[in-house]
């Protein structure tokens, strides 16, 4: 579905972001891995000679803008284009409002937000080259409907499924299409840190009594890059297994 | 073609002026210059001298001088 098209994934190293990687590739594409550290490069990279997918590690930090310049250079230089880019990149702190740190908003909105801003301002250059360009924001499902202790993050998910809307009607017309995912409860390293006693009850919110797996994620993420959704833009897919906040 | 020459070309071929009237010309002075024709001249600016601009000298070119300024400067393109 996606031969030879050219993708960058930010937060490739694991979860969600690694699972959009792997999907992409076993669907013929060529995938920029952006993480933040080169010990990974080996463990990641890869090439299929008969379909002549890849996946290409490349040093992103969504924070740090000549780290994205750079990456942005090594992909014109490559491939003159991006086909598709995935902001998922994003980090996660609980904190109820009263002990909510100023550190803490700092550092997600400049992941979440500011970082995801950053990488779309400048690949939307390269995007406006391809003839089946595709942005995909990882939100949350929380974006819309809050949850205790999650003011810092559902927040900036707002602005992410915002932004996603905003950048759709910015480049319909150029044949750009911007979407979002909003992911429940997803088994990811993030997501682990939460203790038994809230796992259960976590548990207890899903309809269909599961967390998910990063690839069923991934699909949607395969499907809104994909020609198989040419006439869908603005729109934000909650894949959630029936949540109840 | 010198960087002068190509430099100049693209503005003539992105706001389909002749090249003679590139030379002090400012943003939004003509219709084609417009946020949109920005964006197009930034393109063609880019894919010329193989670069990728960082968005506040984007927003600071906002004439043909000052283009030149801020390649030669940032960018090291000799005119």
């Amino acid at each position: 579905m996606l031969k030879g098209r050219v993708a960058l994934v930010s937060g490739a190293s694991r979860g969600i972001g690694r699972a959009i990687v792997e999907r992409f590739y076993s669907e013929g594409a060529i995938v920029y891995a952006g993480v933040r550290n080169k010990d990974i490069f080996k463990e990641i990279e890869r090439y299929d000679s008969e379909s002549e997918a890849r996946i290409i590690p490349i040093i992103l930090d969504v924070c740090d803008k000549e780290s994205i310049k750079q990456c942005m250079m090594d992909i014109k230089k490559n491939h003159g284009r991006l086909d598709i880019l995935v902001n998922n990149a994003g980090t996660l702190y609980v904190e109820r409002l009263e002990m909510a740190r100023d550190s803490s908003m700092q550092q997600i909105y400049e992941t979440n937000v500011f970082g995801l801003f950053h990488v779309t301002q400048m690949a939307v250059r390269l995007l406006k080259k391809s003839m089946f360009a595709s942005i995909i924001n990882i939100s949350s499902v929380l974006w819309d409907k809050g949850d205790i202790g999650q003011t810092l993050y559902a927040s900036s998910k707002a602005a992410v499924t915002s932004m996603t809307k905003t950048w759709a009607k910015e480049y319909v017309h150029m044949g750009l299409r911007v979407n979002a995912i909003a992911p429940g409860n997803t088994d990811t390293d993030m997501y682990r840190r939460i203790s038994d006693k809230e796992y259960k009850e976590e548990l207890s919110r899903i309809g269909m009594g599961r967390i998910a797996d990063p690839d069923e994620i991934a699909k949607v993420a395969l499907f809104l890059a994909s020609d198989m959704s040419s006439y869908i833009t603005g729109e934000t897919i909650a894949v959630d297994g029936g949540l109840i906040l | 073609m010198n960087n002068l020459e190509k430099y100049t070309e693209i503005f003539a071929k992105t706001f389909d002026i002749a090249a003679e009237d590139a030379k002090g010309l400012k943003y939004q002075e003509i219709q084609a210059w417009d946020s949109v024709g920005h964006m197009g001249l930034i393109a063609e600016i880019e894919d010329a001298f193989d670069i990728m601009m960082d968005t506040d000298d984007i927003i600071d070119l906002n004439s043909f001088e000052k283009g030149m300024e801020i390649l030669s400067e940032k960018y090291d393109i000799e005119f």
